[in-house]
């Protein structure tokens, strides 16, 4: 199930919320299990014996890992741990990478091993890291152990993230998990962060993502330079408004029942450089790599070489999360490389660079970026950068001018919301709001305040509104992640 | 002062809680109690019912997906909503809405990508029709056989459309199709169309052709057949509708602009129309009852029949018989072309099964038109039926 859609939003949403707070606190972990299984059930049955597996293996582990560690066997404690990453990750690599693995021996042995053709449990790339996570943080006593199986279950199944992220880290909610309190502010501060991340979605990503079909569509002998420009720049706004939507709604859905997840996207695309824009692109992703894979590694206290070294593992490893395909490893190379080029020394040199030049610098390389991510095949990489620079069929034609004319305000609204702008705009004219959750420290008028209250419920309606006519003329809703 | 601060920093809080839980509860209850319904006039199509629930679907997930369109098919004010859905576009400046241009003049245009042209069956529909006329051209003459498809709206009055939008070229299709047919048996009648594109010849949100239309493609066909058209004259032109919402305006749902009219050409002359060989015979053209409906359009010839049967008291070509084979953009044209036969046929490949050449055989014809749109003409399914 997804949230943009008008099953959540008119069936499973009002149910879960009935009975989760009309059900004794509790009892309430139990419900969330329960409606998350639902929720996972509901596009793929089968695949939710996979999840009670992996609740099931990483619950125990934890506990041997506590109960080692508690008798100071540390040598044992670690081979808890070793063991449940070594069935995470062959869960993972089973399911996600065992095809394209086949492939690959196919192709260099000239063989014809049957592919499996397995489908890909969705969001099994989420769960997995997060059921790591807790056994590594209970090793290294960064989160208590959890004695309740379902608190657990509740944690590895919490629908809000389940299928899109963030990817939770466990010692960031554990004790959110059994102490949590649901309140009148923070399911209200939730209401406008899943709109707005329905708005994002609904009205913003699936409308631009139009255009990127359409250009995608164009022969790349016959795409002038401007139309292949403007296909990407639709693509790098759907992917945006599109993951960092289902982000706010995943982190609205938490608020509504009482818990706090961090942020995942910070205006990613206002960055001034490659490293500065993985700070701020899906952030829990980059986290969970630092403190599990490249901290563990040494990080930046081995001396250079070995820095370089772990900044390169993690960036294959990043590529490779996103998809089994050459093009996602790629990908991820081609980061990998340009933050290695910033760390050596062109940081230095873009902090003396005039902002806009650095800022420009930035985009072009993460639109270059999502080329290799979005069209997967090499042959059609190569070709479509060849059309951006003029290799297509010239500059721009009639067409081109067309889909500027169809889509030249929505970019316009697209770029001004993928900058801190409208919010900045926000605070100016009705001052720090009640659910932006930042304390004011003194309110200055009532006028102001009345303001806020008229405008926060035209957002609501008109937003809620909106995205239930687009969903009810569902004929374009992807979900993009079914490669994560 | 400090009080009534307090109250509204309360009611801020409550405020998204409360407004939140009011719609979705709200729409969920509506949803719930609506009543279910088969078909939506609207769109002309069945929409999709509650799904029987069964362990082996829910397992295999059709379930699940069979709920969701349900759910879906089914909301609360479906037409009202897609509507929404417009006007956010519409002020969002987009020039085109699933799949409809806002053209000039209040025109709705359906658009036709090039990309989206299926270009193996447009060649198999070619060969078909191709192998078709050659031969009935060699066995009555080509005076007698005839191909004509009709450009639709968005070649026709491609003037009208928006600043650089592009849409496949039907004119190409039809230059390469007259060189390919025998002699004078392709009738491109987008010519006289396109000399006529300020007068009322397509339905502003329909997708048909307006009856005023089809005449200049008759009198163009007649020619060919070596007639006499009839005169515009002859005929009594009687306006039956203004409130027809056609089916483009159905895929927006938005009143933008005003709805069509419908007009009828009478004539004096007495006609026996049977439909479906059921022997259920009227004595009119028109089926004025439609006109009471969502599809006023139609009232020509009743709209789609396998096969319809026009008998006439025309003392012209007594000895002869027309057949037509056609998609729905015949309906209007046919009142014309009946006053030059005894006898008309008119046979929609989708729900007709006799081979053709049998059916030619049997019933004696010796004229024949095939009459498609050509946006029709290209994605259709059933005319490999026309050389069996």
């Amino acid at each position: 199930m997804v949230f943009s859609s008008l099953l959540f939003l008119f069936r499973f949403l009002p149910i879960i919320l009935c009975v989760y707070f009309v059900v004794p606190k509790r009892f309430r972990n139990a419900i969330l299990f329960l409606f998350s299984l639902i929720f996972y059930a509901w596009g793929e049955p089968i695949y939710v014996v996979l999840m009670l597996f992996s609740t099931v293996v990483d619950y125990t582990h934890g506990m041997l890992v506590e109960k080692f560690k508690n008798k100071g066997q540390i040598k044992r404690a670690k081979m808890a741990v070793a063991s449940s990453m070594t069935i995470n990750l062959l869960l993972l690599g089973f399911f996600k990478y065992s095809d394209f693995i086949i492939q690959n021996i196919n192709q260099l042995f000239k063989i014809s091993i049957p592919l499996l053709n397995l489908a890909l449990p969705i969001g099994i790339s989420f769960y997995t890291f997060q059921t790591m996570s807790y056994t590594i943080d209970v090793y290294r006593g960064e989160a208590k152990v959890q004695k309740n199986i379902i608190s657990f279950g509740a944690y590895v199944a919490l629908f809000p993230q389940l299928i899109a992220g963030p990817i939770v880290q466990y010692k960031t909610i554990d004790t959110q998990l059994n102490k949590r309190k649901e309140s009148f502010d923070q399911f209200s501060y939730g209401v406008m962060r899943f709109l707005s991340g329905l708005g994002k979605k609904v009205l913003l990503a699936n409308n631009i993502g139009l255009l990127w079909d359409t250009v995608q569509k164009i022969p790349s002998m016959e795409l002038p330079a401007l139309t292949a420009w403007l296909g990407i720049t639709a693509y790098s706004f759907q992917i945006y408004f599109d993951f960092s939507g289902y982000s706010d709604m995943a982190i609205g859905l938490g608020h509504m029942f009482g818990f706090r997840f961090l942020e995942n996207f910070q205006y990613p695309y206002m960055s001034k450089s490659i490293t500065e824009f993985w700070r701020r692109w899906h952030i829990s992703l980059g986290s969970w790599f630092r403190d599990y894979v490249y901290i563990p590694l040494g990080g930046n206290r081995k001396g250079l070489p070995l820095q370089i070294r772990n900044i390169a593992v993690v960036w294959l490893l990043t590529g490779i999360w996103h998809g089994a395909s050459w093009n996602f490893l790629f990908w991820g190379v081609y980061f990998g490389i340009l933050l290695i080029v910033e760390k050596l020394f062109f940081l230095k040199i873009l902090n003396k660079l005039p902002k806009i030049l650095a800022h420009l610098y930035a985009l072009f390389f993460i639109w270059i970026g999502w080329v290799i991510f979005a069209l997967e095949d090499f042959g059609k990489v190569g070709e479509f950068l060849k059309a951006m620079f003029g290799g297509g069929a010239g500059f721009a034609n009639t067409s081109t001018w067309y889909l500027l004319s169809n889509y030249g305000l929505i970019f316009l609204i697209l770029i001004a919301a993928c900058t801190d702008f409208p919010k900045r705009i926000v605070i100016r004219l009705f001052g720090n709001s009640e659910w932006s959750l930042i304390e004011e420290k003194e309110e200055k008028t009532i006028i102001k305040q009345r303001l806020r209250i008229a405008a926060s419920g035209i957002f609501i309606v008109t937003i809620f509104l909106l995205s239930v006519a687009y969903l009810v003329d569902a004929s374009y809703n992807p979900f993009l992640y079914f490669r994560f | 002062m400090e009080e009534q601060k307090r109250n509204k920093k309360s009611i801020e809080k409550l405020l998204p809680t409360v407004l939140f839980l009011l719609l979705i509860f709200g729409f969920t209850v509506i949803s719930l109690f609506a009543p279910i319904k088969k078909f939506s006039e609207n769109e002309n199509r069945v929409l999709a019912q509650r799904p029987k629930f069964q362990w082996s679907s829910l397992w295999n997930g059709t379930y699940t997906k069979d709920y969701e369109t349900f759910i879906t098919d089914q909301f609360f004010q479906r037409d009202a909503w897609i509507g929404i859905k417009t006007w956010t576009e519409l002020a969002m400046q987009k020039k085109e809405i699933n799949g409809v241009f806002f053209a000039k003049d209040d025109y709705l245009i359906e658009t036709q990508k090039k990309e989206e042209v299926d270009t193996k069956q447009l060649e198999k529909n070619e060969e078909w029709l191709l192998k078709f006329i050659s031969k009935y051209e060699k066995l009555f003459g080509c005076d007698r056989v005839h191909a004509m498809l009709v450009p639709t709206a968005s070649e026709v009055l491609a003037d009208k459309l928006p600043k650089f939008a592009q849409t496949y070229s039907q004119q190409k299709l039809l230059d390469q199709m007259k060189t390919d047919f025998p002699k004078e048996t392709f009738l491109d009648v987008g010519e006289i169309l396109k000399q006529h594109t300020e007068e009322y010849i397509y339905y502003k949100t329909d997708h048909h052709w307006t009856a005023h239309g089809a005449y200049y493609a008759y009198e163009q066909w007649a020619k060919a057949c070596k007639f006499l058209p009839w005169d515009i004259s002859k005929f009594q032109i009687e306006k039956v509708n203004d409130s027809f919402y056609g089916t483009i305006y159905s895929k927006i749902n938005i009143k933008t602009t005003k709805p069509d009219e419908i007009y009828l050409y009478q004539t004096g002359e007495t006609y026996q129309v049977e439909y479906d060989m059921d022997r259920k015979k009227r004595d009119t053209l028109y089926e004025k009852s439609h006109l009471e409906t969502k599809d006023k359009y139609s009232v020509y010839l009743d709209g789609n029949h396998g096969i319809v049967q026009v008998d006439t008291n025309i003392k012209e070509n007594a000895d002869r018989k027309l057949l037509i084979l056609k998609d729905s953009y015949a309906h209007c044209f046919t009142p014309f072309a009946v006053n030059h036969f005894p006898v008309t046929y008119m046979i929609d490949l989708r729900y007709f099964n006799m081979p053709i050449s049998q059916f030619i055989k049997n019933y004696q014809i010796t004229d024949i038109l095939v009459l498609y749109n050509v946006r029709s003409f290209m994605t259709d399914k059933n005319l490999y039926k026309i050389v069996r």
